[in-house]
């Protein structure tokens, strides 16, 4: 368990004319789970592997509890990855694999065996040691993989997309283990995802990185419901991105201009008078009522999903051209045709235009 | 869908139909012959039929000396007559010698060659030269440069150093040397190409878990390449303990190989018996090994559960 610092950290590769990584910061609290979000090319499995050693930083610095690393080679950083592709050795049994990182460490055959039974157990694979990697499946291999990092006791755990060769329902269920087993061991641990829904589900904090660089850094929640940028705005779910101006600004609220007439919204950031914005409803933030309420804007509904939990619509402000994503839970109420009103949440995220 | 969909009209076709089928399966069998026939004719021509010969010519059935009885004479004289036996035990140990030190040099190299170093395109361009060099050439490179008077004997006189003779020496270190030349350039061939076939991961994942470079190599490369070492192991073996053109430029009087002591029993002293019991016991040797490797492979694929 440890603390990380990443200080400017620079990457290029070849003659590529962007770096791979450009000045990235950051810190990882101990027992902190981050997760690193981001589309492919934005860096983040190249951060993770600079701070295991497996890639060296053409620039800058990465601090374990407050002491360079860089370097350190990697066998000597007392970290553990678990990969994508689960990277177990195929030549050797379920509990020789997981016992690997600690005849490394030279530990007694007597200590070796105790330490991997309990390690097998925690992941609930006790019974399959003697079986070979070929002959588990995807899950299960994935499953021998965490149990081969958690049992050197790493200062860091790092997981490079581990559940994306897994199928849905698989990867919903092992996000929950892999989250609970964290919270449990407390180890320090950096997760990169291009998933969104796991990011959510599981950090601490969710650092977004585009073209390099950390964009945005923040709880789920927080990073969710109030991005600072459109990138991560669009990137972590549905978003219905409205332009406007702001036009006054009185006490805890404020009221912008948009297309859909002047809403009022809590008032964030430092934004006045003039200042062009881009307002950031979710889908499911925004409700619908029946035409008869005395609140919120008319429409007419123009399309309706049912997804089983929810039911997605897409509506049309009347004499709007700007339609609307809405979720709301449960069977749908509307029909195709219906004239509705929206109703519009005055918590949603207001950015700054251009902000990245 | 489309078979099943297909299935009633094949059903319902006209039993002429059937007839044709039945016909161009027929024809179909004679065609796929003819397609065999270059093939297996040669393997009948070219491989066979010699091995016949040799087999009855090693019991005195066939060719120069050939009685018409059959006899063993041939392999007791192979089996006890010391010129014969040193000759087995020396193309024996050259083989090992080979193969044993062509798989430790190729094998480090085939892992160095998986890192990414400065220059790592010319020493992967280079370790080819020798594949296009015949190995004749190389034994005069041998003569030239570390034979008795060779450079690098001339080279180190002046400051008082005897260069050991490699040439005409009866340890067989000479032939070993350039055997070496040709096969360690193919064995890095075969071992480089297994060894780059394992993920990067799971390289990756052993060094995490704290393996240097060289636990890396041992733990994770080597086992990982086994499959090419041993198939390299087998090719170089083979070659090693047939070679025939080295050993009789620069080997000894004595002991010399099996290809040198067969050939001069064939075309000097005509005695086609025990060449050719010579012949037969290096291919029973050969097979040998071929048979070690297969139950080799076998195992090792019971293990890894593959079988399972």
């Amino acid at each position: 368990m440890a603390k990380l610092e990443l200080r400017g950290v620079v990457k290029r590769f070849g003659d590529s004319p962007a770096p791979a990584l450009d000045g990235v910061s950051l810190d990882v609290e101990e027992g902190e789970f981050l997760t690193l979000l981001g589309g492919s090319g934005c860096g983040k499995s190249t951060t993770l592997r600079i701070v295991a050693g497996l890639t060296d930083a053409d620039a800058g610095d990465v601090l374990l509890d407050g002491r360079s690393i860089a370097d350190v080679p990697a066998h000597k950083r007392g970290m553990a990855m678990v990969f994508q592709s689960y990277a177990l050795f195929p030549h050797l049994t379920v509990a020789q694999n997981v016992a690997f990182g600690l005849e490394m460490r030279r530990l007694s055959a007597r200590d070796v065996a105790v330490k991997v039974e309990r390690a097998l157990d925690l992941v609930a694979m006790g019974e399959l040691g003697k079986r070979y990697p070929r002959q588990l499946s995807g899950g299960q291999q994935q499953r021998v993989a965490l149990a081969r990092a958690l049992v050197v006791e790493p200062h860091l755990l790092l997981l490079d997309e581990p559940l994306s060769n897994l199928d849905a329902q698989l990867r919903a269920r092992l996000r929950l283990e892999l989250r609970a087993l964290q919270q449990k061991l407390g180890v320090t641990t950096i997760y990169v995802t291009h998933d969104q829904a796991e990011a959510l589900a599981l950090s601490d904090r969710i650092a977004f990185m585009a073209a390099g660089k950390i964009v945005e850094i923040g709880a789920p929640e927080a990073v969710y419901r109030r991005p600072q940028s459109r990138a991560t705005a669009e990137f972590l779910g549905a978003a219905n991105l409205i332009d406007g101006a702001v036009a006054e600004v009185n006490g805890v609220s404020f009221t912008i201009d948009s297309k859909l007439g002047r809403l009022e919204f809590l008032r964030q950031g430092e934004l006045g008078p003039g200042d062009r914005v881009e307002i950031c409803l979710r889908p499911e933030e925004i409700g619908i009522v029946a035409p008869d309420a005395d609140e919120g804007l008319p429409a007419t509904v123009r399309h309706a999903a049912y997804q089983g939990s929810t039911t997605e619509y897409i509506v049309d402000p009347v004499g709007i051209d700007l339609p609307l994503q809405v979720q709301v839970s449960g069977p749908s109420a509307w029909r195709i045709g219906d004239t509705v009103r929206v109703r519009l949440p005055r918590a949603s995220a207001v950015l700054t235009r251009g902000g990245g | 869908m489309v078979a099943v969909d297909l299935a009633p009209s094949v059903a319902s076709a006209a039993p002429t139909d059937t007839e044709r089928a039945a016909r161009r399966r027929r024809r179909e069998r004679w065609i796929n012959l003819a397609l065999l026939l270059p093939g297996a004719g040669f393997l009948l021509v070219a491989m066979i039929v010699p091995l016949i010969e040799l087999l009855l010519a090693s019991l005195g059935l066939f060719g120069l000396g050939a009685t018409g009885k059959p006899t063993l004479g041939a392999y007791v004289e192979v089996a006890s007559n010391v010129l014969f036996t040193s000759a087995f035990r020396f193309s024996l140990q050259i083989a090992l010698a080979t193969t044993l030190l062509s798989l430790v040099v190729a094998t480090a190299t085939a892992a160095v060659l998986q890192l990414d170093f400065p220059g790592r395109r010319l020493v992967s361009a280079l370790y080819k030269i020798p594949l296009v060099v015949p190995s004749l050439i190389a034994a005069f490179l041998v003569l030239t440069m570390v034979g008795p008077g060779g450079m690098i004997a001339r080279l180190l006189q002046p400051w008082g150093i005897r260069w050991p003779s490699l040439l005409h020496d009866p340890s067989g270190a000479g032939i070993v040397v350039v055997l070496l030349w040709h096969n360690v350039p193919i064995t890095i061939l075969i071992v480089s190409a297994v060894a780059a076939a394992i993920p990067r991961s799971v390289i990756d994942a052993a060094r995490t878990l704290g393996a240097g470079p060289i636990r890396v190599f041992f733990r994770v490369i080597v086992p990982l390449s086994s499959p090419g070492i041993s198939a390299a192991a087998l090719l170089v073996f083979i070659d090693a303990f047939g070679t025939y053109a080295i050993p009789s430029l620069i080997g000894p009087a004595f002991p010399r190989t099996i290809s040198v002591m067969m050939t001069a029993e064939f075309l000097l002293h005509a005695r086609w018996g025990t060449a050719s019991a010579l012949g037969v016991a290096m291919i029973a040797m050969t097979g040998i090994v071929l048979a070690l490797y297969h139950a080799l492979l076998a195992r090792s694929r019971l293990l890894s559960g593959e079988a399972a």
